[in-house]
């Protein structure tokens, strides 16, 4: 006699039963969160693409019109100085990681190798990156003073007076000192996340190599810069992004000037929003939107190329 | 566990709800006195005496006044003094004063205003917010003071289109500047200069005078644009002015005259010749105006200063804190006079640190009292006496530490007209953008040819069209 246990229903039940999620818990955990990034990262966001397409004429009051592209043509058509920074801003951009990466895979090096006083080197490279950006810009002040700073005085001081610049004041010289200073400030961070990758190497390849005598050389362009290749798109895809939306070390350093010559993209923004004696901020709002686009479509198409080659962690 | 989330949510929302709720303000409750019919008097009996009624006491109010100068205590001084006597006038009063920088108080202004709160009811005013008078921010001041102890020249400094379209008032120019030529004496002395009867030298003498100075090794001018290109305008402004006159230069800053008009390149080849000398140091690009000051007055740096008469301001405090030295020796000079020149009688002068009031202030009629002291000879004579800055309230007694330097002043502008045509009152922002980039900085600095800059200013007034 088949014996129905009433219990093996509902266990079966149970058994294939899909947990249920509480979801009034994870929304009350979520709220703050949600509200935070809401309001002061999606709002915004989406309130400067609608600006973009609208304007304020103060001759009319307060009231905003829709305009369409408008904002977006004037700024294709007859802003110099949007050029200018944009020109500027992809240079910046393009340079950097070139600078900055090369020479902190040195210095990881450097350390890795454990060499004397490691530990002071590895603070005294780390360091620059700790410090705020006005403060960087008001020490690079004092250090490109033409006439007593400390790259003029020590040029003048060993007989090579005529390599003493207006470093900040003349049009050629002014952004590459700029660049100079965010190499400064950067190789340290990317020296620390480069070396963080070194360790996690497996060993036995660098002993393998020691044993078959590879020279460090070999090593590094066999064994470290192969296995390293991720890390370095990484950082060379953060490097690019940071130097695209820079703004605090150029409003401090040199107001974009002289000239428009140190203009970027984000100081240019700042100008016409704040500094262009009107309220309407559909102008720059699309200066902004179309920067975002630009910014994003150059990652996407730097990832897609790194991540072909497998390069890219993410 | 569905009820204990209930109960977290209770008293999250209770919580929530205890800390947002205001106390409902207790609107004090005056009781009227019983008001009783007095019988008919009868001739024995003795006369009703009536209770006097209790007057209510006034309300405490408090008045919200942002302000520049947080480092100039001289003004500030002057300023408080206008509130202390403001409130000892209106006891039930409260002036809560907020000490600024501008370049940080405006931003802050902006945002209140266009949240629509937290603004304050009074505040510092000049050039840097001319958008809050188009945004209607600003109540028009026209008819809501007396006036008669105000300059006409600060009036009509301030006199501009509202929101409207119609002209209004719409702040008090308590600090009023003329832009000036400071001028090292001892300096020139010993470098044999001298300085013609009417201070004024011809175009031809200036540019000698500059060469004589760069000649001994000393920087005619100590302006540098390290952290104003504005710095970098006053010889235009001079040169200029005096050349075209107001009208004409009036119209060149608003962009409606060329700049390749013969009389405008005549004015710009002048100056091109001053800057080949050269007239700025090799600082130019990275000094700043507080170094600039120190440079001109205690370092013997530069012979001479082109800067509004707020330079005493920052000149006339405690040396070690960056004041001039007690044995300076300063001078005022006229601008040099361009041959065939229709403005050379003519100086600059602008309203600078000015009073508003807000449009939308709740307190409005208070803080019109407040600007009313503050528009008085009485506040007028302690400014000049206290900051030795010119003001656009009208004085009747100048006097104190710093009367050498009105008399100095007097000596030198006798007869001397004034223009209102700073540019930075009159130029569209386009236009300003081009004039500090190109002409400002650029030109001086060698970074573009005078032909290529006359030809990028007339892009950018082309362009407004």
């Amino acid at each position: 006699m088949e014996i129905k246990s009433p219990f093996l229903a509902k266990e079966h039940k149970y058994k294939h039963a899909k947990p249920k999620r509480p979801w009034r818990t994870i929304l009350l955990f979520l709220a703050p969160t949600l509200v935070l990034y809401f309001g002061l990262i999606f709002y915004p966001v989406v309130r400067t693409v609608y600006n973009s397409f609208h304007t304020l004429d103060m001759t009319r009051g307060m009231e905003e019109q829709f305009v369409g592209f408008e904002n977006y043509e004037d700024l294709f058509g007859k802003d110099k100085t949007f050029k200018l920074a944009t020109q500027h801003s992809l240079i910046w951009g393009f340079v950097s990681p070139f600078l900055e990466i090369p020479l902190a895979l040195i210095l990881a090096l450097i350390l890795y190798f454990k060499v004397p006083f490691e530990r002071l080197f590895r603070i005294a490279w780390f360091s620059p990156i700790l410090l705020s950006y006005v403060v960087v810009g008001i020490v690079f002040r004092w250090v490109f003073n033409n006439e007593w700073g400390v790259i003029n005085t020590i040029l003048s001081s060993i007989g090579l007076d005529a390599l003493t610049q207006n470093w900040l004041g003349t049009t050629e010289t002014a952004l590459p000192s700029l660049i100079f200073v965010t190499t400064w400030m950067f190789t340290g961070f990317n020296m620390v996340i480069l070396l963080a990758a070194l360790h996690s190497l497996p060993t036995e390849l660098v002993d393998a190599a020691r044993v078959d005598g590879a020279s460090i050389p070999r090593m590094v362009r066999s064994i470290f810069v192969p296995l390293l290749q991720r890390t370095i798109a990484s950082l060379l895809i953060l490097c690019f992004i940071g130097k695209m939306k820079i703004f605090d070390l150029v409003w401090v350093m040199t107001k974009g000037g002289p000239m428009w010559a140190t203009e970027t993209v984000s100081t240019y923004v700042i100008k016409r929003a704040f500094h262009w004696r009107t309220l309407d901020l559909g102008y720059p709002s699309a200066i902004a939107v179309l920067w975002f686009i630009v910014i994003f479509c150059l990652s996407l198409i730097i990832t897609r190329l790194l991540r072909r080659r497998e390069l890219v962690e993410f | 566990m569905k009820l204990r989330v209930f109960f977290v949510m209770l008293i999250v929302l209770s919580l929530t709800f205890s800390a947002c709720t205001t106390k409902a303000t207790e609107t004090p409750v005056v009781e009227e006195p019983p008001t009783e019919e007095p019988e008919p008097a009868k001739p024995t009996d003795k006369p009703v005496v009536v209770e006097p009624t209790e007057v209510p006491t006034l309300e405490p109010v408090t008045l919200t006044f942002w302000s520049h100068w947080a480092e100039e205590d001289n003004k500030k001084a002057v300023l408080q003094y206008a509130i202390d006597k403001f409130q000892t006038e209106h006891p039930n009063v409260t002036v809560d004063v907020t000490w600024w920088q501008k370049a940080d108080m405006f931003p802050a202004m902006r945002n209140a205003f266009t949240a629509g709160e937290g603004f304050p009811d009074i505040f510092y005013f000049d050039r840097g917010g001319l958008e809050f008078i188009d945004a209607g921010w600003l109540a028009d001041l026209t008819n809501a003071i007396d006036w008669s102890e105000v300059k006409e020249g600060a009036i009509l400094g301030w006199t501009r289109p509202g929101p409207d379209g119609k002209d209004g008032v719409w702040a008090m120019a308590l600090e009023m500047a003329t832009d000036e030529i400071y001028y090292n004496k001892a300096m020139f002395a010993d470098l044999g200069i001298d300085v013609p009867d009417d201070y004024q030298f011809t175009a031809d003498e200036f540019y000698d005078i500059c060469v004589k100075i760069r000649e001994a090794g000393i920087d005619p001018f100590a302006n540098a644009v390290g952290d104003y290109a504005i710095m970098g305008h006053y010889i235009y402004s001079y040169v200029l002015l005096a050349q075209l006159g107001a009208d004409d230069l009036i119209s060149l800053w608003k962009g409606e005259k060329s700049w390749k008009d013969p009389e405008v390149v005549e004015a710009l080849e002048y100056i091109q010749s001053l800057y080949d000398i050269p007239v700025y140091g090799e600082s130019f690009s990275t000094m700043q105006l507080g170094e600039s000051h120190v440079y001109f007055h205690t370092e013997d740096g530069a012979a001479m200063f082109l800067l509004g008469s707020w330079y005493t301001g920052r000149a006339f405090v405690d040396p070690a804190e960056g004041g001039q030295p007690e044995s300076f020796q300063l001078g005022f000079l006229r601008y040099p006079a361009m041959p065939n020149g229709k403005g050379n009688d003519l100086k600059v002068s602008l309203v600078s640190g000015s009073i508003a009031v807000a449009e939308m202030s709740e307190q409005k009629d208070l803080a019109l009292e407040l600007l009313q002291v503050m528009a008085s000879t009485e506040v007028g004579n302690k400014w000049v006496t206290d900051t030795a800055v010119a003001t656009g309230i009208k004085t009747t007694e100048v006097g104190g530490k710093f009367q050498w330097y009105f008399e100095e002043f007097d000596k030198t502008h006798v007869g001397q007209q004034y223009a209102n045509a700073f540019y930075g009152l009159i130029m569209p922002a386009d236009l300003k953008d081009a004039f500090e980039n190109i002409l400002c900085v650029g030109l001086p600095l060698g970074e573009i040819t005078l032909e290529d800059a006359i030809e990028q200013m007339e892009e950018a007034r082309l362009a407004l069209e």
